[in-house]
Order: structure tokens, then C-alpha cells, then sequence
């Protein structure tokens, strides 16, 4: 791979806590004296954030679609009249 | 191989097993909630929670649990509830209102800006990150959905599109506001 694909591993592994305590030691002593290191962290893990949160979303469409499909397909009537009578007073 | 749109959007769990989970499930978490003078709008929200978590903690890892299914999720979706509602902690987004699950982010990222930022990198980039980096599949896994002669490929793959989408990130973090809301 080339170096900067090594070095977004690097810092992964960093993230993951995947490095040697040797190396780790290493690291942070270089992120508080290297500003565009400390600075390409922070954008690496805010990248992963996103992923996540994109992930979560597309999972809550899924659910959302499958809800739906329990709701309207009458198929599944006698379910929900089941589910409905729990909030009949 | 499926089709692109179909890899980006599929979770490693099919719209049959939600199905089966809403049949078994849903209709005692309905209970509980419908008991403590809660609305069925309520016991969704409650419900579609839990299974995010049970997913993200269980599904996605194949961890063994010692409470069959119908429990966990139950117990899960009992403790949002509790903690949502009985609590007076009202309509939070999930990443606030539960510690077992992990924080999304401090900021609410707006799902518009998000996907457009995250599509800059290209539909088949974006599933693959998330392939691996949230449904959690082995690279081995990612490989072959992705059609990679092997993991190796994959991993460089992953790596030139994490660069992709972490660039844009780094332009974007200079004007920060521009993707929140």
C-alpha cells in the first residue's frame, strides 16, 4: 500500500487501540507537538463516525420498510388488530 | 453479485428475520408499553430502538446471549422505555438515551448533508465502509460481496475509500457548519 493509505492504518490501529504500548507512547507524544497529525486524527475518527451513523440510518430504513409492510399488507390484519387492541380503553 | 444500490443499502440481516422479530416481539413490548399509558407510535419508536441495539450488539457479531431473543430484546426495549419515558427523557435520539450504545457523535449531523457527503466517494466506497465498519463483516466477507480477487485488494480498497471520504471530511471541517444543523 502506499504511504498514506499505510499511515490511515497507522492511525486506525491507533483508534482500535491495536498498537504496541510502545508505539502507542509514541503517538501521542508525536500528536501533541504535530498539529496536522492531531488534525488527520481527529478527521479519521470523525470519518468513521459518519460511517456509523450512515449504517445506523440505512439499518432504521430497513426497519422502517419492514414496519410499514406489517402495517398495510393485509395479509397481516389479524396481527394488528391484535396489536391495536392492547390501546382500546 | 447484487446490484450496487442493493449492496449500500442491505444490513447483514435479511427483511424476513426483522419480520419474524416484529411478530414474536413487538406484541409484549406493545403490552408493557400500552400498560404504562403509553401510545402505539410510542411502542414503535421503543421497538425499532431495540432491535437497532440488539443488531448492533448482538446480530452483527453473532454474540452469543445467555436470555433466549424474545427476552433480550424485550429487556432492552423495557429499559428504553423506562429510561425514555418513565424518566421524563423525552425524545432523544438513541445515541443519548441508552449507555450501551455507542455515541454517534456530539453534534446531530443532518442525514442530508451527511449522505451527500458521504456519496462523494461513490455509492460502491460508501457500502463498503460500511460493510465493514458497520455491519462488522470480515474483510474476507467484504472481499466476496465485492467481488475482490482477495482480502488484500479488499483492504487497500477500504483504505483508498476511508482516504476518499476522510479528505472530504478535512475540507469540510474548515467550514464545520456547513454539515450540521
Amino acid at each position: 500500500m502506499r504511504t498514506s493509505l499505510n499511515k490511515l492504518k497507522f492511525l486506525e490501529n491507533y483508534i482500535e487501540n491495536q498498537l504496541l504500548p510502545e508505539e502507542k507512547l509514541l503517538l501521542d507524544a508525536r500528536i501533541i507537538i504535530d498539529e496536522e497529525l492531531k488534525d488527520e486524527l481527529y478527521c479519521q475518527e470523525k470519518t468513521y463516525q459518519i460511517i456509523r451513523a450512515y449504517g445506523r440510518e440505512n439499518l432504521r430504513a430497513q426497519l422502517t420498510r419492514v414496519e410499514h409492510e406489517l402495517f398495510v399488507n393485509p395479509v397481516h390484519k389479524k396481527f394488528i388488530d391484535k396489536i391495536k387492541d392492547f390501546f382500546k380503553k | 453479485m447484487n446490484s450496487l444500490s442493493q449492496v449500500a443499502m442491505e444490513s447483514n440481516i435479511s427483511d424476513g428475520l426483522f419480520m419474524r422479530l416484529y411478530k414474536e416481539v413487538f406484541p409484549v413490548v406493545v403490552k408493557y408499553i400500552s400498560r404504562r399509558q403509553g401510545t402505539l407510535e410510542q411502542a414503535k419508536d421503543i421497538f425499532q430502538d431495540a432491535l437497532i441495539i440488539y443488531y448492533e450488539q448482538v446480530l452483527r457479531t453473532e454474540k452469543q446471549i445467555e436470555q433466549t431473543e424474545k427476552a433480550y430484546i424485550f429487556g432492552i426495549a423495557r429499559h428504553l422505555w423506562n429510561h425514555q419515558f418513565k424518566l421524563g427523557v423525552n425524545c432523544e435520539p438513541l445515541s443519548d438515551k441508552i449507555e450501551l450504545v455507542e455515541k454517534v457523535n456530539d453534534e446531530q449531523i443532518s442525514d442530508k448533508h451527511l449522505t451527500r457527503l458521504l456519496l462523494k466517494a461513490g455509492e460502491r466506497c460508501v457500502a463498503l465502509l460500511k460493510t465493514f465498519y458497520y455491519d462488522k463483516l470480515s474483510m474476507t466477507e467484504v472481499a466476496e460481496r465485492f467481488g475482490f480477487a482477495s482480502e488484500r485488494s479488499a483492504t487497500v480498497q477500504k483504505f483508498k475509500c476511508l482516504e476518499k471520504v476522510r479528505d472530504f471530511i478535512k475540507k469540510k471541517t474548515l467550514h464545520y457548519e456547513d454539515f450540521i444543523e
